[in-house]
């Protein structure tokens, strides 16, 4: 009896030894880490991470600590340096790459972030307009914490498609897809995409394109667009709008048909009578035509930009390989898909 | 001295399904994340059939009373068997150590100095393996709802970033399928504890449960497998740990770090593999020493588990895996020969 007392005793002074609790860090004096900042200039990384601090006071203060380093795990390491608190990066969910880095070191960022263990693999990147002093100065604006908070929200809900750090590294230091830009001249924007094939940007998809591309990415998004009819012009919503595909063989060789189905309960026309005009019957399937032909010719100038640029930032060339794995695997890397008119769209609008 | 209670059989089957699961959930590149999920999933398949066909022939040369003799070391040529199956059981804790900590240290960032790590995990399995198996499977049992909890948490919190076309298109099927079994057969000791533990039940019974601990694993493996490569894509060949990453990923409403959450329930399986393995180990020294040097066999034990844990940091991983493999099938030979030579004489 007595010796097993000695043993629960003894195996209690080990676990409470072992909590760690001797070198607990309060979350006062803790820097939580909001948003992190990476550049390139004159051959150095610069770095600079949003931290908050005194989480436990009223009001918490937004701070940016800087740091500068041949690499980016030492522009890191004098960053975390170069304030009092202790960085924790565990809840951080952005990264925004600067303008230099965004067109020379974006692979090599991503591949950093990827394999390093105190960040998330799933931190939403953006590429954007803003050197060091720029960013600096947005930090320093009244409202930059609730801006990050709105791009935050905007990660839980869903609505703009962030693209994670994992869906862009493919390897090394090569990053290739889709990247959103960031916009913030009046408000936080992140409705343009910024294409990235071997490393580099090469184009920009505009506020019409990305949401196609976002569509094709497989997020659930709505789709606006204006359109000139009878003089006039007219906003219309898709709503839930679905894709689909198929693979079809023409001339002995497949194509994949991309389907494109939705409904339209919403158009604005300029005015009254005109929208009272568009209720009719004959109307609405005239419509339905119209905005058909639109979207599919929307789909074809993303797709211009894009695939037509042998790079498949939406995944398609997959679809080939379901259908015939072998005849994937011997045309796909001698560019074959990109050969013949391997894609066709098809969209179906239909006004309610 | 073997073990004289009767053993509750399933709950000997979950136990031995957790050792086995922990492999995947732990050990870095477990799944050999570079094949893709066609590959993995057939080779887990055609690995666990084999290791079925194996294992069947092995546990129906077990008959109930010899096996019983030979296990208290009484029976012809059992003390050779003993020997094998104390190695086997050896290798096995000591790689389950080693294992524990690689995994511990890589998720949990901050980390103990090896020593003490290995010495306070080594005091906490031994404890355990004294304690009786018994509590051993009630534990874990208890795990085992965790460890439901803790796939359905991955599946769930990953489940909005699951993209069709993240699965990747079979480059060489039959290649890729032959790499995956190089890469995943492994015949652990852990397998052997359903003869060791579960020879007081009946024959078919113990199939039947090697039958179900094996179907289990597989279908563990092939949710692992496909939610991984759903989620990660390409980039899931780039990752030590995909599941861990997977965990690290999901996230439900506001809750962004359940890995937390996953790593605790992982390594308490890991550390029951361990104590389980130790459990094991005394059961089949016993019957070797003295009656004087029996109540300090427990202990003792600690001495070359520690040492051979340090040895396996630097064997590379695939070769681990063979030399268990053919220890384990060493002693199942051992078994089988004895069992046909043997001559009981209680």
């Amino acid at each position: 009896m007595f010796k097993k007392r000695w043993t629960l005793f003894f195996a209690i002074i080990v676990l409470i030894g072992c909590t760690a609790c001797a070198e607990s860090v309060t979350l006062s004096q803790r820097g939580i880490v909001k948003g992190i900042y990476a550049e390139w200039k004159d051959a150095n990384y610069q770095v600079g991470l949003v931290l908050i601090q005194g989480l436990e006071d009223e009001k918490p203060e937004v701070t940016l600590s800087y740091g500068k380093g041949e690499t980016l795990a030492q522009a890191l390491q004098k960053a975390e340096q170069s304030n009092d608190s202790t960085v924790f990066y565990g809840q951080n969910q952005l990264l925004f790459v600067g303008e230099n880095a965004s067109s020379k070191k974006l692979g090599e960022i991503l591949d950093y972030f990827s394999t390093e263990q105190s960040n998330r693999p799933n931190m939403a990147v953006y590429v954007t307009k803003e050197n060091l002093d720029k960013f600096k100065d947005w930090s320093e604006e009244k409202d930059f914490f609730q801006q990050l908070n709105f791009l935050e929200k905007d990660l839980e809900t869903n609505k703009k498609q962030a693209r994670m750090i994992y869906e862009l590294n493919q390897g090394g230091d090569q990053a290739e897809g889709l990247v959103p830009l960031l916009d913030k001249k009046d408000t936080v924007k992140t409705d343009q995409l910024v294409l990235y094939k071997d490393n580099q940007p090469i184009e920009l998809l505009n506020q019409s394109e990305s949401q196609l591309a976002r569509l094709l990415l497989g997020n659930p998004v709505t789709l606006e667009f204006l359109k000139e009819y009878q003089g006039e012009t007219l906003r219309y919503t898709v709503d839930s709008p679905h894709i689909s595909y198929h693979i079809q063989v023409e001339n002995e060789k497949p194509v994949l048909e991309i389907q494109l189905k939705g409904t339209v309960r919403a158009i604005i026309a300029g005015t009254a009578q005109h929208q009272a005009e568009l209720s009719s019957w004959k109307q609405r399937k005239e419509l339905s035509k119209v905005f058909s032909a639109q979207i599919t010719q929307e789909i074809q100038n993303l797709f211009e930009k894009t695939w037509n640029k042998q790079t498949d930032p939406f995944g398609l060339s997959w679809w080939f390989g379901l259908w015939n794995s072998k005849w994937y695997q011997t045309h796909y890397p001698n560019g074959e898909l990109w050969k013949y008119d391997s894609i066709k769209i098809n969209t179906q609008i239909k006004v309610v | 001295m073997p073990h004289k209670t009767l053993i509750n059989g399933e709950q000997l089957t979950i136990a031995v399904y957790l050792c086995l699961v922990c492999d995947s959930l732990i050990r870095p590149i477990a799944g050999g994340a570079s094949i893709e999920a066609y590959g993995r999933i057939f080779g887990a398949f055609i690995c666990a059939t084999l290791v079925f066909v194996i294992f069947k022939i092995f546990l129906k040369k077990c008959r109930q009373e010899e096996f019983t003799a030979m296990l208290a070391g009484k029976s012809k040529g059992s003390s050779v068997v003993l020997v094998l199956l104390a190695a086997c059981f050896l290798f096995g804790a000591a790689r389950s150590v080693q294992q524990s900590e690689t995994f511990y240290r890589y998720a949990g960032g901050q980390s103990l100095p090896l020593t003490l790590f290995l010495v306070i995990l080594l005091g906490i399995c031994l404890y355990s393996a004294k304690a009786g198996l018994e509590s051993l499977l009630r534990t874990g049992v208890i795990l085992s709802v965790f460890l439901v909890g803790s796939l359905l948490l991955i599946v769930v919190a990953n489940a909005p970033q699951m993209r069709l076309q993240n699965l990747q298109i079979p480059n060489q099927p039959i290649q890729s399928i032959l790499k995956s079994c190089m890469a995943g057969f492994n015949l652990t000791p852990e397998l052997l504890l359903i003869a060791v533990f579960g020879h007081s039940c009946r024959q078919q019974k113990t199939v039947g449960m090697l039958a179900k601990i094996l179907m289990l694993v597989v279908f563990s493996d092939l949710l692992f497998t496909i939610v991984s490569e759903l989620v990660l894509g390409q980039f899931e060949a780039l990752q030590v740990q995909p599941i861990h990453t997977l965990a690290r990923l999901g996230g439900i409403s506001v809750f962004r770090r359940l890995d937390a959450v996953h790593v605790s329930i992982w390594l308490l399986i890991a550390v029951f593999r361990t104590a389980i393995l130790c459990a094991g180990l005394v059961d089949v020294i016993r019957p070797l020493v003295s009656k004087a040097k029996k109540q300090f066999v427990v202990w003792t034990m600690a001495i070359p588990i520690f040492l051979l844990a340090l040895l396996m940091y630097t064997v590379p991983e695939l070769a681990q895996q063979w030399t268990e493999t053919s220890l384990v099938f060493l002693a199942g030979i051992s078994i089988v020969i004895s069992m046909r030579k043997g001559q009981v004489h209680v």
